[in-house]
């Protein structure tokens, strides 16, 4: 864990500052979960005993569409190392097509999180159905492998000021 | 008018149920109770074994009369299993439900990680988001719209004439729009239904058989006051939403708006056309459907009053060799659906043992790849056929050829596991069942989602969709089935129907965007963005200058609360009740920082 800093870094940004990580530090990620599928999945897992990183926080939403960009940043400003998304799978949202427009807004946002140096890695969109909990789980520990891998997150408020 | 009401903080009672015997071991609630209490900062947190038992109610009427609490988040069960239990014991205590959270400690947090410690910090952060949310929330009244009383009813079919004899019976005006010019749809079409014998809506029956107890009849309808018959008509348009629709129906001739509360969509499915697959030689006279045979039973019928033989179509030989196709365009991958149309086996004995008892020199088969019927009565049925002569045989026919005026069929067969060869002078195809044409068309006049099969679809009996949007599909709009169940598709349709419009207002759920008018610059983005037209642009003028303006409004009987148009708007001034801006930057900010 604390050695990640041999991890994959990418070129065009400066993220991956895993060298600095405290002894303690567990990547905290903060997840949307779309009311109908993920959220489900995510209720699924736990009934099911599946074990993930207690540092996942869920916030449920009703549509992984309804995730506005700002709050993407916002998180991830907040202090939050990694972002993740979880939606209907494409052709399945409850709203007709809301997960398509997730995608779009996570592909812009990715574009700016390049920009200001994050690696966009630190933003992950899954689909997964309410009865996939195995991929759930299998999803925020992958996550959260990438996390350690890439190191707390440099824009985090409290390692600016 | 004035921005977006915000709540001022609330008195909240926090109730950790102590139900989950196995979690307890993991996460002691008693202690994260005491641990919570804040009555200085509002918060009442109580986790007791009553909260678990049948006085549950008493005990929290007890609680909310004591702390005088306004809001009551539920630590425990997930929103998706409990909120409505949850929202509905609020209720009792008169508390609006949009002032109930739920936060799953059972699915989403103890049992996710071994350590203790950690599942408690997880606990924290997750009421502590679920405290914020109750505190952030927008003022909203429970939205009520009156409802209109009028219902109706697309296609004329069995399942579109129960539900419109249905309400009508209830005492409701009932539009039946029929795109043809007559009423019956299939049903009308057959000689007889299986595994009963001698039915047909609208004719007289010597035998009551099951059918046709449960089959209205189509001059009933025809004839009931309340019932307005639109023949050789169409849907245009649909506007508006539960309780209030604008229909626009295109008759011959005349164009009409009808307003009606609620919607049955019993349009039908289609008979697959086996003119795709050319190996069968479809174009031959003698290669007819299940339903051409029907007519050639009921025109024999007719003409002679007695059980005529027979007649091959191409030259009016009587057949000596019938074959019935069972599975053409049906459960196969490159043809048709790949689902089961679940009457074909049925009507396809009952064919074949009528033939049989018709021409008992002729040899009948059956070509089937596995016989299913989901009817009771079926296995006699098929029994029945068998001891009367009909031949079954498994396998697919790979191909037909004309021959000397007689039809060579190719096959495996499966039983003996060789190909064979066999001479058939009529060969019946039972075909499968797909979707009408225009279901898509008309799913978007609605805004209701397809299913991958390109039907409608059905309801989620958990959450009703239906009940929400005064839509209800019925019949075989909503996919392949047998007349009674068709027919009480339309009954449960007219009384889901009758039980929504009843309540004189109806309460629209609690997921609705709003729109803040002093932020909205009227754009247009969440018009473009809705995917169930919920949104439009209204024209408005300043009072005090003059000035003209547009403003973004919401179809509240139209929006189902998915909040994608919240995300699109660029000046943040539409809010997804229960899912506002204030609420989710507050979630934001304790979920990617807090308790570290």
């Amino acid at each position: 864990m604390a050695d990640s800093s041999k991890g994959k870094k990418k070129k065009t940004t400066d993220d991956a500052t895993g060298g600095d990580a405290p002894k303690d530090w567990n990547p905290r990620i903060v997840g949307f979960l779309c009311n109908w599928c993920s959220y489900t999945g995510a209720d699924l897992a736990g009934v099911s005993r599946l074990q993930y990183t207690p540092e996942f926080i869920p916030i449920r939403v009703m549509c992984s569409g309804s995730v506005d960009v700002a709050y993407i940043l916002k998180a991830l400003l907040e202090g939050a190392d990694g972002v993740l998304i979880g939606g209907c799978h494409l052709g399945d949202c409850h709203y007709l097509n809301g997960n398509y427009k997730a995608r779009r807004r996570v592909a812009v946002v990715k574009e700016v999180m390049e920009g200001v140096g994050l690696d966009p890695r630190r933003l992950h969109l899954e689909w997964i159905s309410a009865s996939e909990s195995g991929k759930f789980a299998k999803t925020v520990s992958t996550f959260d492998e990438t996390l350690r891998q890439l190191g707390p997150n440099p824009l985090a408020k409290e390692r600016l000021l | 008018m004035p921005g977006l009401r915000k709540v001022d903080r609330l008195k909240k009672l926090l109730l950790l149920l102590p139900c989950d015997e196995e979690m307890e071991k993991l996460l002691d609630t008693r202690s994260l109770a005491e641990e919570m209490d804040d009555p200085e900062n509002w918060v009442f947190a109580r986790s007791d074994p009553r909260l678990c038992g049948p006085d549950r109610s008493d005990y929290i009427a007890d609680l909310v009369k004591e702390t005088e609490a306004q809001a009551i988040i539920v630590g425990g069960p997930s929103d998706r299993t409990h909120g409505s239990v949850w929202r509905q014991e609020a209720s009792f205590v008169g508390i609006p439900p949009d002032r109930v959270e739920l936060v799953p400690l059972v699915q989403q947090c103890v049992y996710v990680t071994d350590e203790k410690d950690a599942a408690r910090r997880r606990a924290k952060i997750m009421i502590e988001s679920a405290l914020a949310r109750v505190d952030t929330g927008i003022d909203r009244a429970v939205e009520r719209v009156k409802a209109m009383q009028a219902v109706l009813v697309i296609g004329g079919g069995v399942a579109g004439m129960q539900a419109a004899w249905d309400l009508a019976d209830f005492g409701r005006q009932v539009y039946l729009v029929e795109r043809t010019g007559e009423l019956g749809g299939r049903a009308h079409q057959l000689s007889r239904t299986y595994p009963t014998q001698d039915c047909k809506p609208d004719g007289c029956c010597p035998q009551s058989c099951r059918d046709c107890q449960f089959t209205p009849r189509i001059d009933l309808v025809t004839s009931h006051p309340l019932i307005e018959l639109l023949l050789e008509s169409e849907v245009k348009s649909i506007k508006g939403g539960i309780g209030g629709y604008q229909i626009e129906v295109h008759s011959p001739e005349v164009s009409r708006l009808l307003e009606v509360g609620a919607i049955v969509v019993a349009t039908g499915n289609v008979m697959f056309d086996a003119e795709e697959m050319g190996e069968l030689s479809p174009w031959h006279p003698d290669v007819i459907s299940f339903l051409e045979l029907e007519k050639l039973i009921d025109w024999q019928r007719k003409e002679d009053h007695a059980w005529a033989p027979l007649r091959r179509p191409s030259d009016g030989k009587v057949p000596k060799n019938i074959h019935f196709l069972q599975c053409v365009g049906s459960r196969d991958e490159h043809h048709g659906t790949i689902d089961c149309s679940l009457v074909c086996c049925t009507y396809a004995v009952g064919q074949a043992k009528d033939l049989k008892d018709m021409l008992p020199d002729a040899t009948v088969a059956i070509h089937y790849m596995d016989m299913r019927g989901p009817y009771r009565g079926f296995e006699r049925h098929y029994l029945e056929a068998q001891e009367s002569g009909v031949l079954f045989m498994r396998g697919r026919v790979v191909e037909i050829e004309p021959d000397n005026g007689n039809l060579i069929l190719s096959y495996e067969d499966i039983d003996i596991g060789e190909p064979v060869t066999m001479e058939a002078d009529l060969v019946v195809l039972s075909v499968g069942q797909l979707p009408t044409p225009g279901t898509a068309e008309l799913a978007q006049m609605l805004g209701v989602p397809l299913d991958e099969d390109g039907y409608i679809g059905e309801d989620n009996t958990t959450y009703s969709l239906w009940d929400r949007r005064g839509v209800y599909v019925v019949g075989c709009a909503a996919g392949p089935r047998g007349i009674r169940y068709s027919v009480r598709d339309g009954r449960e349709a007219a009384l889901s129907i009758d039980a929504v419009l009843r309540r004189v207002q109806i309460e629209l759920a609690d997921n609705i965007a709003e729109v803040d008018d002093e932020r909205c610059v009227g754009c247009g983005q969440c018009v473009e963005s809705c995917e169930y037209d919920a949104k439009t642009l209204e024209e408005r003028t300043d009072l005090q200058t003059g000035r003209k303006y547009r403003d973004a409004i919401v179809e509240p009987r139209r929006c189902w609360g998915c909040g994608n148009c919240h995300a699109t708007c660029p000046s943040t001034a539409i809010s997804l009740s229960g899912f506002s801006d204030d609420q989710l930057v507050r979630q934001v900010e304790i979920a990617s920082g807090g308790h570290r």
